[in-house]
């Protein structure tokens, strides 16, 4: 079995790529005078969150990693290095990814990590680096144990998701409007991670694709971006801070509050970390699935329509 | 990459772009009158019509009266947050009211509001 293996660290090599890009956007954007907005304090706090979630893998990897060294020495199994192994490698850490976004947006302990990459107003290459620092104590890395298992070396599986992270990257602008249908129809999307980015009641909940939208047209979840429902970029409670660790930890402290005030029993503490966002023990707050409600009471006639079907 | 090649790479990448976007005059402030803060109001609140509406004298804020109570809309860059303000605590200072949230995700936030009209905007906002 193969327990020495490396891969490039693509993340941390596509940086100077990152920046090369910003700065053709917000140029492309300056002269054409469309294709999205910039603001200083948002795009600087993106950007700092960028380079904390950096930091934060280089400090807490090894968690990680340990984690699944231990899984490699478990399994039987070793698939090798052959391009088709690290191709499908891809693909299924593509769907892994799909389920750990799905959760991230409907389990309150790991919306806690990922809510800091939905809190910019703006929706533009800086949007994509917001990433989270605390992302290891959400336990989601327990999903890349079947790949593992299945016995797809770990330096492979965080290879593949390196890769799925950059290509998540450009798809975070409003300078690319809809591509040619049959790439809208397999590939994320600008358009369709647009919609993802909304927080309006069509979109809320939709489009968890990392690289292939085509996991959310499999489980229900794709919404197309709507011309007539211009996407509102932001969370539904917008933040009113840029500091960036009040950004990176306001949902945490915001859910321990909820899960220890007085007078719950254990069960509405324990539903404050895996209900989804906007649930609390005396319905004071919403839900996606009641803001969608509230929605269609005040306008029947989006009953069906994508998004509220 | 090697450490001591990406940290620097980082810390000036971010600077230079945010000299850059300074001076491209990005880092200006949203402005609302009237129309606008009730607009940006309802952008959060799509439930809580808005009875009237208070703009702070530099333009940044305003103290809105909804169906649902007192709430405030203010400049979050060229973007708005809103909140309504039950449970805040008023501080009042020579240039400035300050309202204090226990809320991680907006601690505090700061109204140009001169001395001379920080009693009538307490009083607008009534008790908290």
């Amino acid at each position: 079995m193969t327990d020495m293996m490396t891969y490039p660290d693509v993340v941390n090599l596509a940086v100077p790529f990152f920046i090369a890009a910003i700065l053709i956007e917000l140029t492309w954007i300056a002269v054409k005078g469309r294709g999205g907005r910039y603001e200083t304090r948002d795009a600087v706090t993106s950007l700092v969150m960028g380079a904390g979630s950096v930091a934060s893998g280089i400090l807490l990897g090894f968690i990680a990693w340990g984690f699944f060294m231990v899984l490699w020495q478990i399994t039987p199994l070793d698939l090798g290095t052959s391009w088709w192994v690290v191709l499908l490698c891809f693909v299924l850490d593509d769907l892994r990814y799909y389920w750990v976004h799905r959760f991230g947006h409907r389990i309150r302990w790991v919306w806690a990590s990922h809510v800091n990459h939905h809190s910019s107003q703006h929706y533009n290459l800086t949007t994509a680096l917001r990433q989270t620092w605390s992302g290891t104590f959400t336990f989601m890395m327990v999903m890349r144990a079947p790949l593992i298992l299945l016995g797809f070396h770990p330096a492979m599986v965080l290879f593949a998701g390196g890769l799925n992270l950059i290509y998540q990257f450009w798809i975070h602008t409003e300078a690319i409007g809809k591509l040619p249908r049959w790439v809208e129809a397999v590939m994320n999307t600008p358009s369709h991670h647009r919609a993802h980015h909304g927080r309006n009641p069509r979109y809320l909940d939709c489009n968890y694709a990392g690289v292939f939208i085509i996991w959310d047209r499999m489980f229900g979840t794709f919404v197309p971006e709507i011309e007539s429902d211009k996407v509102d970029y932001g969370l539904v409670h917008n933040l009113g801070t840029f500091n960036p660790l009040r950004v990176a930890f306001h949902e945490w402290i915001g859910m321990l509050r909820d899960m220890t005030q007085p007078g719950l029993t254990l069960r509405e503490r324990v539903k404050y970390a895996v209900l989804p966002p906007g649930y609390s023990h005396d319905g004071s707050r919403q839900t996606s699935e009641q803001i969608k409600e509230d929605h269609l009471r005040a306008n029947p006639k989006d009953r069906g329509t994508p998004g509220f079907s | 990459m090697p450490l001591h090649i990406l940290g620097p790479m980082v810390v000036i990448g971010v600077i230079g772009v945010a000299i850059l976007l300074h001076l491209m005059g990005l880092s200006k402030r949203l402005r609302f009158d009237e129309s606008t803060a009730r607009a940006a109001w309802l952008r959060h609140f799509p439930d809580a019509s808005v009875r009237t509406v208070h703009v702070a004298p530099d333009g940044h804020a305003a103290l809105i009266h909804s169906t649902d109570g007192p709430g405030i809309v203010w400049a979050m860059g060229a973007d708005s947050a809103a909140r309504f303000v039950q449970g805040a605590r008023p501080e009042q200072r020579p240039d400035r009211l300050v309202l204090h949230f226990r809320d991680i995700g907006t601690p505090t936030i700061r109204l140009a509001v001169p001395a001379a009209l920080q009693d009538d905007w307490l009083k607008e906002i009534g008790p908290l």
